[in-house]
């Protein structure tokens, strides 16, 4: 199992197992970095239980790719995945609902994995003229996967 | 005080003084270094690792600096993993930012900007000081 594998594998169990979250993934090849944002920051404050399972994840990271690295972030820090190879949404994200005003989107389920969405697709930069009027844009739909 | 221990502490010191000197760019090299060292120096005085523990333990020794670095990295956090995990986030956001920044000044055609180094100095005593509450110094 390649890093990747592994990454996806284990982020897709986060998400299945915690639905309120959304994950975004990019590696940095700078630093042998794999970079994944977690959404919302809040809920490490409600939820002590998704720090332990991420930290499991890390550990296990660690044991299988001693020289690479496995950083989790959220929206508050500096670092920033700004164009992610792919991101895993909740069926409880707070915002996922507003998912289905894109046209065009590719939305799946991981083969024997729950009810999360997956996309795993190229990033396209969508513009307030491309949603509904009377929509409020949040920063989460500035970016999204299209097919 | 270890060699490594005087040279962490001097490179944070030269962090600053190149910053004041608006020197932005190796500033950050400085940075950096000074967390590695930390680290290193913490390897043999808390884990009593010698130099051919830490080159058998990282696999790639000093063959491949990134892939030792990340190793150094993630050593050190199993081991806070063991005290804290919202610290052991912390630490490891932290290094990941500080060693993203330090490439891209050493490496890529960019800029930095005072701000910027500022930032990355910050995160180098913030690292340190994480260090030095936790282990032995």
């Amino acid at each position: 199992m390649t890093s990747l594998e592994f990454i996806q594998e284990r982020l897709n169990s986060l998400v299945n197992k915690f639905p309120e979250l959304k994950c975004s993934y990019v590696y940095d090849e700078l630093t042998y970095s794999h970079l994944v944002e977690v959404k919302p920051s809040h809920i490490y404050k409600e939820n002590s239980e998704i720090l332990a399972v991420e930290m499991l994840i890390l550990t296990d990271f660690i044991d299988a790719f001693s020289q690479e690295t496995l950083t989790f972030i959220d929206e508050k820090d500096i670092l920033k995945v700004e164009q992610p190879s792919f991101v895993i949404i909740g069926d409880l994200y707070e915002n996922s609902s507003l998912i289905s005003c894109f046209e065009n989107i590719n939305l799946y389920l991981p083969n024997n994995q729950g009810s999360s969405l997956t996309y795993e697709l190229e990033p396209v930069i969508i513009s307030s003229a491309d949603l509904e009027p009377s929509l409020e844009i949040s920063d989460d739909y500035q970016l999204a996967m299209a097919a | 005080m270890t060699q490594l221990l005087r040279k962490s502490n001097l490179n944070l010191k030269a962090s600053s003084i190149l910053i004041s000197n608006n020197i932005f760019d190796s500033s950050i090299h400085c940075a950096y270094y000074s967390t590695v060292q930390l680290m290193l120096h913490l390897l043999r005085s808390e884990f009593k690792k010698s130099d051919s523990d830490v080159d058998s333990e990282s696999e790639q020794g000093s063959r491949n600096e990134k892939g030792f670095h990340n190793w150094l990295s993630n050593f050190f956090i199993k081991e806070l993993m063991k005290k804290d995990f919202m610290l052991t986030r912390d630490f490891n956001k932290f290094v990941t930012t500080l060693k993203s920044s330090r490439v891209k000044a050493d490496y890529k055609n960019l800029e930095i900007k005072e701000s910027v180094a500022k930032q990355n100095l910050d995160l180098a005593k913030q690292i340190n000081q994480l260090l030095q509450e936790n282990f032995q110094i």
